[in-house]
């Protein structure tokens, strides 16, 4: 690809594969387990911050420590956290994992999360008001020249992407998934064929954690500044209403409503000011035109098509009345 | 032997009575039907067996062990299914997956994270074969909301029986459904239980079904057994038949 792409044009398909990520794993989660997480950027945004504070306070400049203790830091936040949603029903879990965010959200914005770090963290907000800035990190322990730079770091978005794609659609495939479905379906009945319902919606949650904390690392160097609204349930909400446009019940959906977002995220930076308007945009397009998203409604026609196709058959082929 | 028995077993909701020191036996290798009123309890009991509902004070024994206290998952690890009156089954999911996640669970397989649940073909055979034993051969692509009631029925009890239980209990698998599909539906359950030499409680109203498929019945009213006994002797108990006539 970037043999291929202008710097710009590869730069917004890095994006577009980073909120695939996003949407994938958040999608395990919703569409797969029926769950839905009003508060997945708390995982996104422990994935952009870790290392960013680890880079910080003690130099820290390998990108593969920083997306490493990303993805590590993320998925304990989220088995801890998750053990409390999970305890709650649906309804409550929404709301517990909106407060969870709300939480993490504030600690960020008012800077008592910096205040852990003493003085030196202190500092550290003061200067930013809870922004952090990453500077362009080694791979593989090479330093980069900035026009050379996206271009590498693009092979490490590209393998975080195929990775992601591959385990989850694995594991959407195993009687893993299948138990996940049941569960959505039907908890009940899930119990009473012997699946430990909470365990397996803790374990879904704390999978789906893990790919949000890559996507956040992958992001926080691609943008290379992070700010609390990436920890915070708009940016949440983003990323359930990308994956509900693009469809939560075909797997590639997340990853069709990633780019649509990433496309019409960029559309709206050439207008300033148009960021809500594009998030209306987006509610609009899901409530009234793809409520089944993007992936669904193709699979729906599609359908549609081949019976009619077939009744034309049919019909065509019909003997003669006697 | 007795496989499972209560003793005194008792479930209040404020001043309902549904279950009311109940000692319910059951041995093994028989069908039994348990009959009985509307809110007669029969799935209060159902529900207590199964760990859906905590007992206010009894016991529960199962193959001489106490499991009263025993959990949803302990208790189907140890032998106990169930069906559900009101059809309970994986809507979104095909006949065949609803039935394979039974098999998955039984063999402790659905923590297989990276593995293809289509690909395993020991899995798949079964479920083929526990599909065509209920008549659903042939159906396992259709989704099971997108199933007739009658077939939804008898899914809803193969998903159970998949469990391969020691043993199962049933709660109206023929409710909701036409007379004709009932006739149909027992003699495919009553086929497949008998074939497997499964222990089995079947909860049902109609008695001409009742007196043709079973052992032994038992009479529930007002959370009470009130009687306990071959299908001739519940025939001839007279205060069975005024419970019945009474309701109509
Ligand atoms: N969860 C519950 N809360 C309150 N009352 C209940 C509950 N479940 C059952 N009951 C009451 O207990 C009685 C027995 O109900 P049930 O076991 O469903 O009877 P059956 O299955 O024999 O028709 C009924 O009076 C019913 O209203
Ligand atoms: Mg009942």
């Amino acid at each position: 690809m970037p043999g291929v792409l202008e710097p710009y044009p590869l730069i917004v398909l890095c994006y577009a594969l980073v909120y695939s990520i996003a949407c994938l794993s958040l999608n395990i989660l919703f569409g797969t387990t029926g769950l839905l997480s009003l508060g997945h950027a708390v995982y996104f945004g422990a994935g952009a911050y870790t290392g960013a504070f680890l880079h910080t306070l003690v130099g820290m400049d390998s990108l593969e420590i920083y997306l490493l203790s990303g993805i590590v830091c993320a998925t304990a936040l989220a088995a801890v956290l998750g053990y409390f949603c999970v305890q709650a029903s649906r309804m409550h879990f929404a709301i517990l994992t909106l407060a969870f965010t709300q939480i993490v959200n504030a600690s960020f914005v008012g800077g008592s999360f910096f205040r852990l770090f003493g003085s030196e963290g202190w500092f550290l907000y003061m200067l930013a008001g809870g922004s952090m800035y990453i500077p362009r990190l080694t791979m593989l322990g090479i330093e980069y020249e900035p026009s050379e730079f996206i271009a590498a770091f693009y092979n490490y978005i590209a393998g975080g992407f195929l990775v992601t794609v591959f385990v989850l659609r694995r594991i959407d495939l195993s009687p893993f998934g299948k138990a996940l479905r049941a569960i959505r379906d039907n908890e009940i009945r899930a119990e009473s064929i012997g699946i430990p319902v909470r365990r397996y919606r803790w374990l879904a949650f704390v999978i789906s954690g893990l790919f949000m904390g890559l996507a956040g690392a992958l992001y926080g160097q691609l943008n290379r500044q992070i700010t609390p609204e990436q920890l915070g349930w708009l940016f949440s909400a983003i990323l359930v209403l990308a994956t509900v446009l693009g469809g939560v019940r075909q797997f590639a959906g997340p990853v069709i409503g990633a780019f649509a977002y990433a496309a019409l995220d960029e559309f709206a930076l050439h207008w300033a000011g148009t960021r809500n308007m594009v998030m209306g945009i987006l509610l609009i397009a899901v409530v009234c035109i793809f409520p089944m998203g993007i992936a669904g409604t193709t699979v729906a026609v599609a359908d549609h098509v081949k019976r009619l196709a077939k009744k034309r058959f049919q019909t065509r082929h019909q003997p003669p009345l006697q | 032997m007795s496989l499972l028995r209560t003793v005194n077993l008792k479930k209040h909701f404020g001043e309902t009575r549904a279950v009311d020191g109940v000692d319910f036996v059951v041995t093994e290798g028989e069908v039994l039907a348990l009959v009985g009123p509307n809110g007669a309890g029969k799935t209060s009991l159902v529900n207590l067996l199964s760990a859906y509902l905590t007992p206010d004070s009894g016991e529960i024994i199962f193959l001489d062990q106490d499991i009263t206290n025993m959990s949803v998952t302990g208790r189907i690890k140890a032998g106990i299914a169930r069906s559900f009156q009101i059809v309970n089954l994986f809507d979104d999911l095909t006949a065949f997956d609803n039935v394979a996640l039974s098999i998955f669970s039984r063999e402790n397989k659905t923590l297989k994270l990276m593995s293809l649940a289509d690909h395993d073909h020991e899995v798949n055979k079964e479920t083929d074969e526990v599909l065509e034993l209920f008549g659903l051969g042939g159906k396992g692509h259709i989704l099971a909301k997108e199933m007739a009631q009658g077939e939804r029925k008898l899914l809803d009890v193969a998903v159970a029986y998949a469990l391969r239980p020691k043993f199962l209990f049933l709660d109206e698998p023929t409710s909701g459904v036409s007379t004709r599909d009932k006739a149909q539906i027992m003699d495919t359950i009553s086929s497949v239980v008998r074939a497997g030499h499964i222990t089995a409680a079947v909860v049902e109203h109609d008695m001409d079904v009742v007196f043709k498929y079973s052992d032994r019945i038992v009479v529930m009213s007002d959370g009470k057994i009130l009687a306990d006994g071959s299908p001739d002797e519940i025939r001839a108990n007279k205060e069975v038949e005024t419970i019945f006539l009474g309701t109509g």
